[in-house]
Parts: structure tokens; C-alpha cells; sequence
């Protein structure tokens, strides 16, 4: 019962997080293309197609995670990885004294080293997830025949 | 085990395939449909100044601009990132960073009239931050925005005084 409860809250927590991430970011994608381009680590085409495409995956794995039970696996593997690549951009445009907003729909306040223990703390939600879940058997949809 | 065999099982690798078939799909279709779409990957400087001609702004050339410059006529906008800006820019021009309009945009703008007469610029001519943060002042109410398509490389290649940090 109480593994059932952590595991929604879980999946509420992460899952409404990518929903709502990539929701602002699909709302105005010039400006998360302009973000992902300050981090000045990809070319021109590599960031017009992050701007075009991530949002959306963003969007279907935290549905995934809430909706479909068959998907959740994939999509907490996925997060974890887009979360792994977050955290390594922003350590890097830290480490190279970059002075950006993180582009995460979260405001125009310049980086921070608080921006990358939050992804840190992400991941490790991310990863108790991913681990809970996916060690939890999914009931089968029919009842084995008696 | 269980995690292990279910982790790399071929349900969650196709449910992977799934997600990121259908995020194309989505992000595919919504560049068709939206009436803002991101430029296309291939674009490149030809067409970036296709574009620039087709949103009406006066383009003024590097000399045009030294000129202007030395008159002391317009105030000039740097629409690249800060740490470009800070590394190196048109003196007395004022960071307007496109990525953080809403940030920037209000410490200069006390200072503007609606007619004040503008320059905006970027790196070079492949970059369209100038015509995005030109396109952002028109929308909100500046008539006498001109754009420095060559950008702050033409500006630095002519020997002309630059400023930074």
C-alpha cells in the first residue's frame, strides 16, 4: 500500500513536472532555442531540432509515466537520460562561466550551482522511480485462466 | 533481476521507440501548423536575408553604420548573449539579450522614446537575433528600427573601437 502510494506520487511528481516543462517550452519555442543556444555547445541545426522535438518528448513521457502503464519503464528511462544531459550542460556552461538562464521554463535568473543539485535531486527521484517501478510486476491484463 | 530483465527487456526498448516515433511525429507536425515556425535546419545565410527583406526593416551596411556611429545619432542594441556581449560589442551599445528580452528589455527602456532611433546587430550574417529582437521592439511600439545584418564580425574586421570586459 505504501509502495503504491510513493510509486504515484512519484510518477505525479516527475511525470506533471515534464508535462508542465514541456508545455512552456512548446509555448514559445524561439526563446528555448535561444536558451538551448547560449549554452554554446551544439550548431545552429542541432538547436533548432532540440527546440522542435524535445519539448514534445518532454510531454509524452510524463503522459506515459501518469497514462500508460506499459510505456512507464521507457519513460522513466528516458528521463533519466534527458535528466543525465541537463545536469552535464549546465555543469559544463557553469564550469565555463557562462552567464545563463537554464532555459527550463522556470525564469530569466541567471545559473546557478543551486540549478544543478536541483537536477541532482531530480535524478535520484527519477532513479528511485525508474528502480520501484520497474521491480514491481505489472498485473497481467487477464487473469490467468484457473 | 527483475529490474535488470525488465530494464533492457525488448517491451521497454520498443516502448522507447514508441516515445521518441511519436515526439517526431508531434514535433513534425506542429512546425507545419504553427504560425511561428522555427526556421528550417538547412536555412542559411541566403535565406535568413530572404527573410530580412521580406520584414521591412531598414539594413544598413558597415559603412552605414560607422557613419551613424560617429554621428552619435542612434542608439545601437546587442542582441547576442551576455557573455558575447561582455566579451566584446559596439561601444555604448546596451545588451538586449533575444533569450531574455523580458529581463534586459526594461533597463533600456526608460531611457527610449517611440521613435528613438535604433540599430540592432548580432554576430553575423547567419544569425537572426537582430531580426527577432527588431521584430520584439516593433511589437511593442518602436517605429525607427533599423538592422545591422553583417553583425558585430563585420564591425570588429573594419578596425573600428570596440568595447568589453
Amino acid at each position: 500500500m505504501i509502495k503504491t502510494v510513493l510509486l504515484w506520487a512519484l510518477r505525479l511528481f516527475i511525470g506533471g513536472l515534464f508535462l508542465y516543462s514541456g508545455f512552456i517550452k512548446l509555448m514559445d519555442p524561439h526563446t528555448f532555442a535561444e536558451s538551448t543556444a547560449n549554452y554554446q555547445m551544439i550548431g545552429n541545426r542541432a538547436v533548432i531540432l532540440t527546440a522542435l522535438y524535445l519539448p514534445w518528448l518532454e510531454i509524452w513521457t510524463g503522459l506515459a509515466l501518469l497514462l500508460f502503464p506499459p510505456l512507464r519503464t521507457a519513460a522513466w528511462s528516458l528521463i533519466t537520460l534527458m535528466l543525465l544531459v541537463f545536469t552535464a550542460a549546465k555543469i559544463s556552461a557553469l564550469a565555463r562561466g557562462l552567464d545563463i538562464s537554464c532555459g527550463c521554463g522556470t525564469g530569466d535568473d541567471p545559473m546557478t550551482l543551486l540549478d544543478v543539485l536541483e537536477n541532482l535531486a531530480l535524478l535520484a527521484v527519477t532513479i528511485t522511480g525508474l528502480f520501484i517501478d520497474t521491480a514491481t510486476p505489472t498485473p497481467p491484463a487477464v487473469p490467468p485462466a484457473p | 533481476m527483475t529490474f535488470v530483465s525488465t530494464l533492457v527487456s525488448s517491451r521497454t526498448l520498443f516502448g522507447i521507440l514508441a516515445l521518441l516515433g511519436v515526439s517526431l511525429l508531434t514535433g513534425s507536425l506542429s512546425q507545419r501548423v504553427s504560425p511561428d515556425p522555427l526556421p528550417p535546419v538547412h536555412r542559411r545565410g541566403p535565406s535568413l536575408r530572404t527573410e530580412l527583406e521580406a520584414a521591412g526593416f531598414p539594413m544598413l551596411t558597415p559603412g552605414e553604420v560607422r557613419t551613424l556611429y560617429q554621428a552619435g545619432t542612434h542608439l545601437f542594441l546587442d542582441a547576442r548573449s551576455l557573455p558575447e556581449y561582455h566579451q566584446s560589442h559596439i561601444p555604448g551599445a546596451f545588451p538586449v539579450p533575444i533569450a531574455d528580452f523580458d529581463a534586459h528589455f526594461p533597463e533600456i527602456a526608460p531611457i527610449l522614446e517611440s521613435d528613438s532611433p535604433l540599430i540592432v546587430y548580432c554576430g553575423n550574417p547567419a544569425c537572426d537575433q537582430a531580426l527577432r529582437l527588431a521584430q520584439r521592439l516593433q511589437d511593442a511600439g518602436y517605429e525607427n528600427v533599423s538592422i545591422f545584418p553583417a553583425g558585430f564580425e563585420a564591425w570588429s574586421a573594419a578596425d573600428t573601437p570596440e568595447a568589453g570586459q
